[in-house]
């Protein structure tokens, strides 16, 4: 019988990516900082996917973390120093670890010792690690005898060190009691598998088999398992390994761990430098590595009963008693009241009084500072989808709702709906939020793109990064990094000089690059800056003729030149990169970002720089809408768009033209004529005055009807191309609008304009399908 | 003209079930496989700077789904719509989505066996429509009716809008 373990590889697999982008965070911080912090939290990234690993029996995996172990424990203890190349070296290692999850399937099975141990890059790690170690080792005894004498100087603790040192010679030697329930067979553990697993983690000095339990033959059950164990263990791993060995079966064996003597005073040493997270005493001594977490569990447990036992003995007095008072305080003397925890582990003789002495003292001092640390949970995205989408149809139904209240004309319940819709909003802010994530986390992750593209290219540059706390959906994220990776390596790629040139051209040696990240009229904006050599729009333009991406490009202003390396096929060729200095993989990235409906803008100085920005839309669900009616129909814009609405004199009867706005120019577009709607020009026109980027225009409208939760339903596929449609919403009266996207909207129209003015384009997509023709 | 009948891929006592309707005083048959549902015509929304094929979107139970006027597909003219209007919702298959489209038709009929022997291969010409909307001819007493072949009558990659309509001066809108 086998236990399907595939779930649980599943969460570790998952888990796993999580602490290695920690340790990779932390690692980059430690190089930059060099504060103590860091390595404590890389070891215990690497020792946490030690434990689990072997739990799956990922050998190669714990083999090398144990080793990687080893060295970030002498140094966090001062026995090995931090150098630049012990840096590296990790750094190294966190790559392998990669590598090596990269080669557990699924499925767990195709998890090949072997082809890690093959693996070049591996190998040599895991040699040099090695070698460290032992490189530390020879340091190890005059570092250890200096950074003992100088950490302890407390009288008592020199003492109890002293005390210690003797027994330390024993070695870590545990003492482990297990009693197999009678089911362990039946449920297909084989209990030689843990002993023999045991001996992996250290040596087993002694065995006794404990028989006492079989029973007579007539009796036995051929299943059932009878035996116990009393093992000595020599090992170097700490108690919660130990367990970890018995994961699981802890529900079919009593399981009974004692800590060797020597370790005591460490646990006191840990306590105290604890990092201030939790303050559970339990935890305390965990993390501590003094008791394990079932233990604490099975204390508290026999405290919770004896909290029982009590309550049911006072419970009891007080019925027979009638609420007298007296009697049933002396019942309750009687009862015992349960023992502390702290004092249930001593007497369950788990861990020495000194050790929960200084827990407790931890455990006062960290109630005093609240732990700040904030808790997450994790979800499904699907989760959140399909609550977000039921949000949608929540708060169109309610869009109905609320006319035909409004319909009947009755106060009350006028009012309760607008209460009702008030709250509707809240919830679908709330909901969205779920889904909002900070950018700081894909943004640090670049720290490590951008050392390794430097290293490789033998380039100093600085990564800048701002706006990290900048939030937007989780969805888009996720889509971002691909594109950011591309114009990250691009700007160092290309962008940014080699030292000599910067040197040559009066720049600073090293370059910088930085990314940035803030929010702006309802969208959010992700800059590339770097402060490179620019790009040349002659260039650009030279290779985009000869690409044959355009014709001609003159009269082309240097700005939609810079547009062209947006445009496919401009990018394919190697040389153009080298020429340009831009473009690998451009149309890529532009098409990512406009299915995301962002855009894509570029901005460069010949030898200052480049700045690529790209602005999103803050989410992709549910927009704050500006209804407006042209004609008969209804038109929706997002509201954070709109800057006011005017209404002016009279207008001329042509689709653009300009008007005077408070003594600013201001463009404005005809809609109605622009749509070719019906019905006449208006004495005074209404005007939307709306902002797209850093420019302004009006939009003459009918009538402004006002705020509108737009759920925006995406579009067709049919109007995929339509850049001045943003997707379509269904009204209270279940008619749908159709969301206008500003930007999109005036560059049609200019476009249109122009078109309209010159010869029609060559090639008309219609005619040729029937139905219409030029 | 001599019309044989064309190969058919399953046995030739597969019979196919087919939903027929008339656009244009013509009668067209659909194969009911890609065919959704059929409902009453309501007003659309129209979308601006598109094509007159286009005839608007329709709010089909939350989703908006657009609607294509068979009439100016078959390079007639716009759809007069009357009580017997009717849009009929298909699934088109467009890489890896399903797409959903309505059709604006001027009646339904009935849902129509044709046996594989029924069919005949479309003509050269002489059909009013594009010959490649043309699946088949259905031999019926009264005559033939015309089968579509609704992957090309509503081809995504065709329909689909490009860019910034330039020349969308169309005879018969407005």
């Amino acid at each position: 019988m086998e236990i399907d373990l595939t779930p649980a590889l599943l969460s570790f697999l998952d888990e796993s990516s999580d602490l290695l982008q920690e340790m990779e965070e932390e690692l980059m911080r430690f190089e930059e900082t060099g504060e103590e912090d860091c390595i404590h939290s890389i070891f215990r990234v690497a020792h946490t996917i030690k434990g689990t690993g072997g739990l799956f029996n990922f050998e190669g995996l714990v083999a090398f973390t144990h080793v990687l172990e080893t060295v970030l424990d002498n140094m966090r203890s001062g026995k090995q120093p931090v150098s630049e190349a012990a840096i590296k070296l990790l750094f190294a290692s966190l790559d392998c670890l990669k590598e090596m999850f990269c080669c557990i399937d699924k499925d767990g099975e195709h998890f090949d010792a072997d082809l890690i141990a093959d693996n070049q890059l591996t190998k040599s790690a895991l040699e040099a690690l090695s070698a460290t170690v032992v490189a530390g080792a020879d340091q190890s005894a005059l570092a250890q005898d200096t950074a003992t004498i100088n950490e302890i100087d407390s009288p008592e603790k020199v003492a109890a060190e002293k005390a210690v040192s003797d027994v330390q010679k024993v070695d870590d030697q545990y003492h482990i009691s297990i009693r197999f329930t009678e089911n362990l067979c039946r449920e297909g553990m084989d209990p030689l598998g843990f002993i023999n697993y045991l001996d992996q983690l250290g040596e087993i000095t002694f065995i006794e088999l404990l028989m006492d339990a079989i029973p007579d033959l007539d009796e036995l059950d051929p299943e059932g398992c009878y035996f116990s164990c009393e093992i000595a263990l020599v090992t170097k791993s700490g108690k919660a390994d130990i367990e970890d060995v018995f994961e699981f079966v802890c529900d079919d064996i009593t399981l009974k761990i004692m800590p060797p003597d020597a370790p005591i005073l460490d646990f006191i040493k840990a306590i105290d430098e604890l990092p201030e997270s939790n303050d559970l005493l339990g935890d305390i001594l965990v993390k501590a590595g003094a008791v394990t977490p079932r233990e604490i569990e099975a204390c508290l447990q026999s405290q919770r009963q004896g909290v029982q036992a009590h309550h049911e003995v006072g419970g009891e007095g007080e019925g027979k008693e009638g609420g007298v008072q007296e009697e049933g305080a002396d019942d309750r003397d009687e009862a015992k009241p349960p023992p502390l925890l702290g004092q249930a582990l001593i007497n369950d003789n788990t861990v020495s009084p000194t050790i929960v002495d200084e827990a407790l003292k931890t455990q006062k001092k960290l109630r005093n500072e609240r732990s700040q640390k904030m808790q997450s949970l994790r979800i499904a995205p699907e989760k959140l989808d399909k609550l977000i989408d039921l949000i949608g149809e929540l708060v169109i139904n309610n869009a109905n709702t609320q006319l035909l209240a409004s319909q009947t004309q009755h106060q009350d319940l006028m009012e309760s709906m607008a209460v009702m819709s008030h709250l509707i909003e809240e919830v679908r802010d709330g909901c969205l939020k779920l889904r909002m994530v900070a950018i700081g986390q894909t943004f640090n992750r670049y720290n490590r793109v951008v050392r390794d593209i430097c290293e490789g290219l033998g380039k100093r540059i600085d990564l800048i990064i701002q706006g990290e706390e900048t939030e937007l959906d989780k969805g888009m994220v996720d889509k971002l990094s691909d594109p950011l990776t591309h114009l990250i390596r691009n700007a160092l790629d290309h962008g940014i000089e080699t030292e000599e040139e910067r040197v040559a051209k009066g720049k600073t040696p090293i370059g910088t690059l930085s990314l940035n990240a803030y929010h702006e009229s309802g969208s959010v904006v992700i800059e590339v800056k770097d402060d490179g050599k620019g790009i040349d729009p002659q260039v650009i333009g030279e290779k985009a003729i000869e690409k044959g991406v355009v014709a001609s490009v003159e009269g082309m202003k240097d700005s939609e030149i810079m547009q062209l390396i947006f445009a496919p096929g401009f990018s394919t060729a190697h040389e153009v990169t080298d020429l340009s200095g831009r473009g690998v993989g451009m149309d890529v990235v532009k098409r990512n970002i406009e299915n995301m409906r962002g855009m894509v803008e570029v901005d460069s100085t010949i030898n200052v720089g480049s700045t690529i920005r790209i602005t999103l839309p803050l989410t992709m669900a549910i927009i704050d809408g500006f209804l407006m009616s042209v004609s008969s129909n209804t038109y929706v814009i997002p509201l954070d768009s709109v800057i006011e609405c005017v209404e002016v004199e009279a207008l001329e009867n042509k689709i653009t033209q300009y008007i005077n706005l408070r003594d600013e120019v201001l463009p404005v577009v005809y809609l109605k004529k622009l749509f070719e709607l019906e019905g006449e020009t208006n004495k005074r026109e209404n005007i939307v005055v709306v902002s797209y980027g850093s420019r302004k225009a009006g939009l003459v409208i009918d009538k402004p009807l006002g705020e509108f939760q737009t759920v925006i339903k995406p579009l067709s596929q049919l109007f995929s191309q339509l850049n001045w449609m943003a997707g379509s919403t269904i009204l209270g009266s279940g008619e749908v609008a159709i969301i206008l996207d500003v930007a999109g909207l005036i560059d049609c129209t200019l476009s249109l304009l122009e078109s309209s003015s010159s010869t029609p384009a060559p090639n008309n997509a219609y005619a040729s399908q029937g139905g219409t023709t030029p | 003209m001599s019309a044989q009948p064309i190969e058919i891929e399953d046995d030739q006592e597969n019979q196919d079930q087919y939903l027929t309707f008339i656009v244009q005083g013509n009668v067209f048959g659909m194969d009911i496989l890609g065919i959704k549902e059929i409902i009453e015509y309501c007003p659309l929304t129209r979308v601006p700077l598109v094509p007159d094929y286009i005839r608007g979107v329709l709010n089909l139970r939350g989703r908006v789904i657009p609607v294509i006027d068979l009439n100016v597909r078959f390079c007639l003219e716009k759809t007069d719509t009357t009580k017997k209007t009717c849009i009929v919702v298909v699934e088109v298959h467009c890489e890896d989505e399903v797409i959903e489209m309505g059709m604006l038709i001027d009646e339904v009929l009935e849902v129509k066996e044709i046996l594989g022997d029924q069919l005949e291969k479309a003509p050269d010409f002489g059909a009013n429509i594009r010959t490649d909307f043309i699946k088949g001819m259905a031999r019926q007493d009264q005559g033939f009716i015309v089968l579509l072949e609704l992957d090309k009558v509503v081809s995504v990659s065709e329909l689909t809008v490009i860019g910034n309509l330039v020349d969308k001066q169309t005879p018969g809108s407005e």
